[in-house]
């Protein structure tokens, strides 16, 4: 099974309604970028706690957002690799070899 | 349902929007925080007021106000002083506001950067670390900060901001004692490639006292230096030309952003709206900054003038340093014109604007 944890060096800020992800170990000057999540961005960033499946949040956003299953896997999992690849979470697999 | 995004939107962009969207609803966005109002540097232009026998606020409660601006929406955070790198905790408080996901911006001369500091800054980067640039010679800088041997310190610490890559940025108070190395300086902050930004209004201090006023450049001189230089001239004549299409026309005493979404905390806990003016010096001590911020704030902001003032259908409003705060503290009235900064600022009007744009 799949879990994400997020990166204690990705710091989530509420401000003014927009999810802001500030970089603690890398300068923002240098980045010339922020990071802002959308509603529903903002809702995985919430769900994302180092022990909820990937499954168990697929569900709940299909549940939360009345969306069909397929569509919400793969903007999902797009969606965490994006999240991955800029160093705010990070995977881990327990009891299985994670797929590439 | 609206795909999950992670849009890397330009830092200007975010700025710009987030300041937008603040400005309307009175969120507090950007804070400073005096972290001290100690200094290792006695410079002769400096506002902070001795205040040895202020109380300054400890760990635990800059702590208590990091959360509490963090949970208000503060994302622009200014670490100023004093000299902010005196106190012996200022890792500890730096550390603690960026794991809170501020922006931090420092103040700092940069005298007390040394290679373990500049190691530290470089692990968690700041969003700029701002430095005052006061001269070019050791004779000029130490002049302007009472301290020598400190040019040696000041140049050995940006050696190692550089070195570590950290986000530099500076700025010049430029007074009678240094105006004559100011495109020295200009051009050394250019050759190093950092931005470099400067300041010829000098204030009284906090406390009232007026003795950094004498250092004032008189302001024939203020437009000569910046006139003399083409690219400058250049610069200088854009953003006031911008400035002068912005009419502020309202009744109000403050027509600047203080305390709309800018607030300020002295050394000892007292919430103002600005670095210069002592309202409402709510106590963070006793208080909430919910409380100062959104229910104190808005009765100062709310202050209108009580006569007629020529400034108010003056062409070079926009352009002037007046600043209401600034005239209580030197003239003990908040509509008091003062007569250099009124000069200075319809001469900077003519020179920089009217001229490039007769009629």
């Amino acid at each position: 099974m799949k879990y994400y944890e997020k990166d204690e060096s990705m710091v989530s800020r509420k401000v003014v309604d927009e999810l802001i992800l500030v970089p603690t170990r890398q300068n923002v000057t240098e980045l010339q970028c922020i990071y802002t999540l959308n509603e529903l961005g903002g809702r995985i960033w919430e769900l994302i706690d180092g022990s909820t499946t990937v499954e168990t949040l697929i569900s709940t956003i299909t549940q939360e957002y009345a969306v069909d299953t397929k569509q919400a896997e793969f903007d999902i999992q797009e969606f965490l690799d994006q999240l991955e690849q800029i160093g705010a979470i990070t995977s881990k697999v327990v009891n299985g070899v994670e797929e590439v | 349902m609206e795909c999950p995004q992670i849009p890397e939107i330009g830092y200007a962009e975010t700025s710009l929007g987030l300041h937008k969207k603040a400005g309307s609803r009175r969120v507090p966005v950007n804070g400073q925080i005096e972290l001290t109002s100690r200094c290792n540097l006695k410079c002769v232009h400096c506002y902070i007021r001795d205040t040895e026998h202020r109380k300054e606020l400890g760990y635990d409660e800059i702590c208590n106000i990091l959360d509490q601006i963090a949970d208000e929406g503060c994302l622009w955070l200014c670490f100023t002083g004093g000299e902010p790198l005196t106190r012996p905790d200022f890792k500890d408080i730096y550390s603690y506001a960026k794991h809170k996901g501020f922006l931090i911006t420092l103040f700092s001369n940069a005298t007390l950067i040394t290679p373990s500091m500049a190691d530290f800054l470089a692990a968690e980067p700041p969003f700029i670390i701002d430095i005052s640039l006061y001269g070019m010679t050791a004779e000029t800088y130490e002049k302007v900060t009472g301290i020598p041997g400190s040019f040696d310190r000041f140049m050995k610490g940006i050696e190692l901001a550089l070195d570590r890559h950290l986000p530099l940025k500076f700025k010049s108070m430029v007074i009678n004692l240094n105006a004559h190395e100011f495109h020295d300086m200009r051009r050394w902050a250019k050759s190093l490639g950092v931005n470099h930004r400067y300041d010829m209004n000098i204030n009284c201090k906090i406390d009232g006292n007026t003795e950094p006023v004498q250092y004032r450049l008189m302001p024939e001189e203020v437009i000569s230096l910046q006139a003399e230089d083409k690219e400058l001239a250049e610069s200088v004549s854009k953003e006031l030309t911008r400035l002068c299409k912005v009419r502020s026309e309202n009744p109000y005493l403050y027509l600047c952003s203080a305390g709309v979404h800018n607030f300020y905390i002295t050394s000892d806990g007292k919430l103002n709206i600005c670095v210069f003016s002592s309202m409402p010096n709510h106590d963070l001590r006793t208080r909430s900054f919910h409380e100062g911020f959104f229910d104190i704030f808005p009765k100062v902001r709310d202050i209108k003038r009580t006569r007629f003032s020529e400034c108010q259908v003056c062409p070079a409003l926009n352009v002037c340093g007046y600043c209401p705060a600034s005239a209580i503290l030197e003239r003990g009235d908040p509509e008091a014109i003062d007569e250099t900064e009124c000069r200075t600022a319809k001469l900077m009007l003519d020179t920089f604007v009217n001229r490039n744009n007769p009629g």
